[in-house]
């Protein structure tokens, strides 16, 4: 565990200084200012969708850092040749691959909070209010990510960044779909064909199980059995798609 | 005891959409013992850091047998190892104290900041400790390359090419330290363009060339004791040209120097330079040197 | 320093063709930019943005309205991008309620309003809005009375309803009420919403039933009342209605409401 914790904070620390935290910061701040334009255009719904944007926001610079700096993790490792001083150290795939995952994660948990305390500032800003309801969205894209973050690791261990990171983005858009597929093959009754669509509800990963965007806003009441799905479905998933993982690493060659 | 064992080694490269293959090592075999400080020569190409990154985990050879420390697996193994990399490179954003602490935690170890502060004062650092590895120069990678290589007090040190890069001075340094690690009772293989430097250290050579070894033994054993040929620097004789006989002869103003191949003949030239007159100034044997001997393994 | 400007002559260039060359960008085009295609495709690319691009849409919305109104006073597609924000966002409400009211007053589509608003009852059954609005738009734009008066009911059944909306389910059906509930429907439109639009809307609403009122007290009279108050003193008010900021009055014959300066 020693070594995996290691690890992570090295990825943290080379990631946050490489500046992309005050560019992230700077960038979401300036968006989130700028949602002040909302008020007049927005025929009186101006609370509604400054919230909506604002959460949205973090949301979409989560997504960003992980397509982004996590499917390019091992790849610059090996562009880098920093790999060489790991691989032949006392440390196992499993490791690694846990170590980098986890430092990835840091940072990601690292900007979600920040942006999340950015959004409230300019919600009191803008809105004179607070609502504490929305700390829920936080809590669940927490776990999001957890998963996003699994899912660009394990691609980046076979395909190239630019494959990974389109991979990474379309299984996040694909997956919020996956339900409709579930109901199509519900209506179609054909056999083999519900077993065929029924593979991607229960094989991909399913990010709506974190979407509760819809519910916060509106202060609709948030049943304890998502709050558990979310921990249980977001951290069994991830362990297993880092095992995949580390079995995929291991059989990796650096020339 | 033997600290590495290979046998009969094969690495294979094939790409994998054309399926070509090539052959980077082809029927190695490796023995080094405890405490040998290890010299691997070869062209390029010839599979030096192939083997080395075999012999680190870094590459899974395609057939053959690797010891590492008797029959110990291979994370227990490389916790006894230290290695480094050809051209290495290490994180541009940490400091060298920073990589230094973050290698040994690698190895369960705590490195406090003054024992990382000490290791980099060892290769020479001591004034760059909290320069940003990014901002080093290439000298500077090398020398913490080297520092980062023995963090977890291996037993057995890999070193690919570790005196690239360096300027004579770091060169002599970190020479001195690997012969002081040595001292320690460490084994060190390393490989190396520079053949003098080899030659100055080294207990034994390998001589690699197509993936294969040619040449094991001491220098002394490679080299053998002939003496290449003999110079004997000599003045005052008249017509000294007619030693030309015996062999190579180069006139200058106020000396001569003559080279003779045998042995035989180098006291029968000495006695007739002094009838003649004339006055010796030096007889030199001249060895054939590691480069040489090198050189003409390959052309073979 | 040649390069720089050579650069910048080429953005001049661009400049110019940008002005005088995107007004020939197709006016149709742009138009049918606006629709989208089916609402479930919609749903299921957004990766779970789907209340974001709803309020994008609204506000989009908002931006067709306003240009329509100004110019050819169709809107052909208000309700096709009504029905797509309510299926990215089924609890966003003010398409249902507000948006329907503008479905019916200028795009003369009251049968489509009211099937959009049984819509928003099936998603949203426990809110009081909804059939509130439907028994609005029967009431005021179908003038059926009776039907109004059953939304109404059923909507002060819902938590949080109005005391107002158990009022309009009797009121409707006694006459002589008409004005009155008239009168609090576009008060209650007016309070509702803080866009200018609606508030305009709510304004244009209490002005036109002042004037019918003005009007009939001239058919019956045969002379104009000189004031609001006496319309109500007179019995054709039941109550003078209140909105910040202005006042109704009667100016050069006509019923108008002063902003106050």
């Amino acid at each position: 565990m020693n070594k995996i914790l290691t690890i992570a904070e090295n990825t943290f620390k080379e990631a946050i200084r490489d500046k992309i935290l005050i560019s992230i910061t700077v960038v979401g701040f300036l968006l989130m200012a700028s949602s002040k334009i909302f008020v007049p255009i927005s025929i009186g719904q101006a609370p509604k969708i400054i919230k909506d944007f604002g959460i949205s926001i973090v949301e979409i610079f989560g997504v960003f850092i992980v397509i982004f700096i996590g499917t390019r993790i091992f790849h610059q490792e090996i562009e880098r040749k920093t790999i060489f001083s790991i691989i032949s150290k006392p440390v196992s795939a499993l490791e690694f691959v846990a170590g980098k995952f986890l430092g990835l994660y840091y940072l990601i948990v690292v900007v979600q909070i920040l942006l999340f305390l950015i959004f409230l500032i300019f919600s009191k800003f803008y809105l004179r209010t607070i609502d504490i309801y929305l700390f829920n969205v936080l809590y669940f894209l927490l776990f999001e990510f957890l998963l996003l973050d699994a899912v660009a690791i394990f691609l980046s261990c076979f395909m190239t960044p630019l494959t990974s990171g389109i991979t990474a983005l379309l299984l996040f858009f694909i997956a919020h779909l996956t339900f409709y597929l579930k109901d199509l093959t519900e209506l179609l009754k054909v056999p083999g064909l519900s077993a065929l669509m029924n593979f991607p509800y229960y094989v991909l990963p399913n990010f709506s199980v974190f979407n509760v965007k819809s519910t916060v806003i509106y202060h609709l009441p948030l049943s304890i059995h998502s709050y558990l799905l979310a921990f249980s479905y977001s951290l069994l998933y991830s362990f297993v798609l880092i095992i995949f993982s580390s079995f995929l690493y291991s059989k990796k060659e650096f020339v | 005891m033997k600290i590495l064992d290979i046998k009969s080694l094969v690495k294979i490269y094939r790409s994998p959409f054309l399926m070509k293959k090539s052959i980077g090592i082809d029927g190695l075999d490796l023995e080094i013992e405890e405490g040998e400080i290890y010299g691997l020569l070869g062209p390029n190409g010839a599979g030096k850091t192939t083997t080395l990154k075999i012999i680190t985990g870094l590459l899974q050879p395609t057939s053959g047998e690797i010891k590492l420390f008797g029959n110990l697996g291979p994370l227990e193994a490389r916790n006894k190892l230290g290695f480094l990399p050809e051209n290495p490179s290490f994180y541009p954003n940490l400091t060298g104290e920073e990589l230094l602490r973050f290698y040994a935690k690698l190895y369960n170890k705590n490195l406090s900041k003054k024992e990382a502060k000490e290791k980099l004062a060892m290769v020479g650092l001591e004034n760059n400790i909290n320069k940003r590895i990014g901002a080093y120069s290439k000298g500077m990678i090398q020398r913490i390359g080297f520092a980062q290589s023995i963090i977890g007090d291996p037993d057995f040190i890999v070193l690919d090419e570790p005196l690239s890069g360096l300027d004579p001075l770091g060169r002599r340094e970190i020479k001195d330290l690997i012969v002081e690690v040595n001292g320690k009772g460490k084994t060190v293989l390393f490989s190396s363009h520079i053949l003098s430097d080899v030659e100055a250290i080294c207990s034994r050579v390998g001589i690699i060339i197509d993936g294969k070894m040619k040449q094991i033994g001491t220098i002394r054993d490679i080299l053998g004791r002939e003496t290449k040929y003999i110079e004997i620097e000599f003045e005052e004789v008249k017509e000294p040209e007619k030693f030309k006989k015996y062999g190579e002869i180069k006139i200058e103003a106020s000396t001569n120097f003559l080279r003779i191949e045998s042995e035989k003949t180098r006291n029968k030239v000495v006695k007739e330079i002094i009838n003649k007159g004339g006055k010796i100034i030096s007889v030199i044997p001249v060895k054939r040197t590691l480069e040489e001997h090198f050189i003409n393994t390959i052309n073979e | 320093m040649k390069r720089l400007l050579f650069g910048l002559i080429l953005l001049l260039f661009l400049a110019l063709i940008e002005i005088k060359g995107f007004r020939w960008i197709p006016k149709q085009q742009r138009e049918e930019l606006l629709y989208f295609p089916s609402n479930k495709f919609v749903k299921a690319i957004t990766g779970g943005f789907d209340i974001l691009l709803a309020d994008f849409l609204w506000i989009e919305t908002g931006t067709y309205f306003g240009k329509h109104r100004l110019s050819d006073k169709s809107y052909p597609y208000l309700y096709h991008m009504l029905n797509i924000i309510t299926d990215l966002d089924p609890k966003f409400i003010p398409p249902y309620t507000l948006g329907t009211i503008l479905l019916t007053t200028n795009a003369h589509q009251s049968n489509l309003a009211l099937e959009f608003l049984d819509k928003g009852m099936r998603d949203n059954p426990e809110l009081w809005q909804i059939p509130f609005t439907k028994g609005f738009i029967y009431y005021i734009h179908n003038k059926n009375p009776k039907e109004a008066s059953k939304w109404f009911l059923l909507a002060s059944y819902k938590k949080d309803a109005p005391e107002l909306a158990l009022k309009f389910a009797t009121w409707t059906l006694i006459q002589g009420k008409g004005v009155e509930i008239t009168l609090h429907l576009y008060l209650n439109l007016y309070e509702s919403s803080s866009s200018p639009i609606f508030k305009e809307k709510a304004i244009e609403g209490i002005t036109k039933t002042l004037s019918n009122q003005y009007k009939k007290f001239y058919i019956d009279k045969n002379y104009y009342a000189q004031s609001i108050f006496t319309l109500y003193k007179a019995g054709y008010l039941p109550f003078i209605p209140e909105i910040p900021g202005g006042v109704f009055t009667i100016k050069d014959g006509e019923i108008v409401f002063q902003q106050f300066q």
